[in-house]
C-alpha cells in the first residue's frame, strides 16, 4: 500500500469500517511509514477533538418563536391562498364575457328584425310590382290575336285583388266589343265579381241590350238578377219582344223579371 | 317504253285537269292561317310546309264529293264574286296580313259543299264556317279557334289551346294530352258538349249548363265534410283534375255536357 492510499483510508481506518485485509496492509505501511504514522495520529487527535464538541441545542425561546412564526406564516398563506382561490374566478372577465355575448346576441337580432322588416318591405313591394305586372300584361294580352290568350288574359284577373278602373274599363270593352264570343262569356264571369261597382252594371244592361249570344245572355240575365238591378227590366222586357231571342232565353228573362219585379 | 311513260304523264295530267281541283300556297312566315267560310271544311294535318285547299272530302279513290262542274260557257271568263277577287283560282281570295294568312271562301254553301285544308303542324288556325258549315279537325297540336252556327265541331285527337263556339251545333272534342300554356274554351248554347280527356290531365276545370246536364267520370264534385249532398248552385261545377292546371271552360245553355276519361 502506498502513502497517498492510505491517507485516503486513515478516517475509515480509525472508524474501523475497512475489511481485514485492508486493515492489515494499512497496518504494514504505517508500521513501515512515519509520515503516515504521524498522519494518522493528527487525524485521531482531530476527531476526538470533533466527539467532545456537544450538539447545539436550541433554546425555548426560540423554538417557541419558530412554532409562533411558522402559525403566523402558515395562517398567512392560508389567507392568500383563499384570495387567490377568489381571483381564479374571475367575475370581471365573466361579466365582460356575457356583456360581449350579450351585444352580440343583441346585435344579430336587431339585424335580423331590421333585415326582417326590410324583406318584408321588400316582398310587400314585389308582390305590388308582380301584380302590377300582371296587371300590365294582362292589359297587353287582351289585345292579342289568340283568343285563347285573350280568355288567359281575362281570367287573370281573378288573382287581381282590387282592379283598378284601367282593369275593369278594359274587361268591360272585351264584354262589348270582342269578336269571339268565348272571350265575351269569359269577361262576363270576371266582371260578375263586382256585383257592386256601378260601372259594371251599367256595362252589364247595355250588353243586355245588344248581346246576340244566348249564352251570354243568360248569364247577364243571371248577374242582373241576382244584384237585383232593377232598370234591367226594360231590356228584358225588350228581349221578351223580340222575335230572334231563342225560346229558353225567353224563360230566363220571364223568370228574371218576375224576381225583379 | 318512251310512249308508255308519255300516256301515263298524260294521264296523269288529264286527271289533274279534270279531277279535283287544287290549290297550294307557301306558307313561310306565316304562323296563322284565318279562314272563313260557310260549308264544312275538312281539315288534315300535311307533311309539307304548304296550305293546301281540296275540294271534296278525302275518299279512298281519291278527292271526291266533288262541287260545282267546270262550266263550257264560262271558258275565257273570270268569275266574279261580290265578297271579293278570287286570287286564288279556288273561288277563295287570299290576303297576307303580317305573318297571318287570311282565306275567305267568295263562294256560296249552294256551290260549294265542303273541302278539304291541309295544313302543317305548326299553324295555328282560325276557322268560321259561317251559318252552315261544320268542321272536322284531326291530329291538330297548334291553337285552334272554331266557329261555326248549326255545323257541328268535331275536333279528334287534339291538344290545345282550344276556343270552339257553336249556336245549335254539338262540340266533340277528344285530346291526345292537354297543352297547359292557355286556357281552353267550348261554348255552345244549344247543341251537346262532349269531351274526352286523358285520365292524367291537369286541370282547373269548370262546366255550366242552365238546363242542361253535366255527366262526367272524373270526380270534379269533393264530398262535403259533413257528408251531405251538394245541392247544384248555379248549376256550375268546377273541380281540379289532378291537382289543377290548365283552365277547361265548357259552357252550354240548353245541352248536356259529357266530360269522360280516356
Amino acid at each position: 500500500m502506498k502513502c497517498n492510499e492510505v491517507e485516503n483510508k486513515i478516517i475509515p481506518f480509525l472508524e474501523g469500517d475497512l475489511d481485514t485485509q485492508q486493515e492489515i496492509a494499512m497496518k504494514e505501511h504505517l508500521a513501515s511509514c512515519e509520515q503516515c504514522q504521524r498522519q494518522v495520529a493528527e487525524t485521531q487527535q482531530m476527531l476526538e477533538v470533533f466527539n467532545e464538541v456537544e450538539d447545539a441545542v436550541p433554546s425555548d425561546r426560540v423554538r417557541g418563536n419558530f412554532i409562533e412564526f411558522l402559525e403566523e406564516e402558515k395562517s398567512l398563506q392560508r389567507y392568500t391562498i383563499g384570495r387567490k382561490e377568489t381571483k381564479e374566478f374571475p367575475w370581471k372577465m365573466a361579466f365582460q364575457i356575457a356583456a360581449s355575448v350579450l351585444i352580440l346576441i343583441a346585435g344579430y337580432a336587431w339585424g335580423s328584425f331590421q333585415k326582417g322588416s326590410e324583406n318584408d318591405a321588400q316582398i310587400a313591394e314585389l308582390r305590388l310590382e308582380a301584380t302590377q305586372l300582371k296587371q300590365d300584361m294582362m292589359l297587353a294580352m287582351l289585345d292579342n290575336r289568340s283568343v285563347s290568350k285573350r280568355i288567359q288574359a281575362v281570367n287573370y284577373t281573378e288573382d287581381i285583388a282590387a282592379p283598378d278602373e284601367e282593369v275593369l274599363e278594359a274587361l268591360i270593352d272585351r264584354l262589348h266589343f270582342d269578336g269571339n264570343v268565348n272571350v265575351r262569356l269569359a269577361a262576363v264571369e270576371a266582371l260578375s265579381r263586382y256585383s257592386e261597382n256601378e260601372k259594371v252594371k251599367d256595362a252589364f244592361i247595355k250588353s243586355l241590350t245588344n248581346e246576340t249570344n244566348p249564352n251570354i245572355q243568360i248569364a247577364v240575365i243571371q248577374f242582373l238578377v241576382d244584384v237585383q238591378e232593377k232598370r234591367a227590366l226594360a231590356p228584358m222586357q225588350k228581349l221578351l219582344e223580340h222575335t230572334e231571342t231563342p225560346n229558353f232565353v225567353k224563360d230566363r228573362a220571364n223568370e228574371g223579371i218576375i224576381t225583379l219585379m | 317504253m318512251k310512249r308508255i311513260s308519255i300516256c301515263i304523264i298524260a294521264l296523269l295530267l288529264s286527271c289533274v285537269a279534270w279531277g279535283q281541283k287544287e290549290y297550294k300556297t307557301s306558307l313561310s312566315g306565316v304562323n296563322r292561317v284565318v279562314l272563313e267560310t260557310n260549308t264544312t271544311v275538312d281539315v288534315e294535318i300535311g307533311s309539307s310546309g304548304e296550305l293546301i285547299l281540296r275540294d271534296g272530302k278525302k275518299r279512298d279513290s281519291g278527292y271526291s264529293d266533288g262541287n260545282e262542274k267546270e262550266d263550257e260557257r264560262a271558258k275565257g271568263l273570270t268569275a266574279l264574286y261580290a265578297g271579293g277577287v278570287d286570287n286564288t283560282g279556288f273561288g277563295m281570295a287570299t290576303e297576307r296580313d303580317g305573318s297571318t294568312l287570311r282565306l275567305k271562301d267568295l263562294k256560296p254553301f249552294t256551290q260549294r259543299s265542303r273541302f278539304t285544308l291541309i295544313l302543317p303542324k305548326n299553324i295555328d288556325l282560325t276557322l268560321d264556317c259561317g251559318n252552315l258549315g261544320s268542321a272536322n279537325i284531326a291530329n291538330f297540336t297548334a291553337e285552334l279557334e272554331i266557329e261555326t252556327n248549326v255545323g257541328h265541331i268535331k275536333l279528334m285527337d287534339v291538344t290545345g289551346p282550344i276556343t270552339a263556339n257553336t249556336s245549335t251545333g254539338a262540340i266533340d272534342v277528344t285530346f291526345t294530352s292537354v297543352n297547359q300554356s292557355a286556357p281552353i274554351s267550348i261554348s255552345s248554347s244549344t247543341g251537346t258538349i262532349d269531351v274526352s280527356l286523358p285520365t292524367n290531365t291537369k286541370a282547373d276545370v269548370e262546366m255550366r249548363t242552365s238546363m242542361g246536364t253535366v255527366y262526367s267520370n272524373f270526380d270534379l264534385v269533393p264530398e262535403r265534410e259533413d257528408g251531405l249532398k251538394i245541392v247544384g248552385a248555379n248549376r256550375k261545377i268546377k273541380g281540379q283534375l289532378n291537382g289543377g292546371g290548365v283552365d277547361i271552360r265548357l259552357i252550354s245553355s240548353v245541352g248536356n255536357i259529357y266530360l269522360r276519361k280516356k
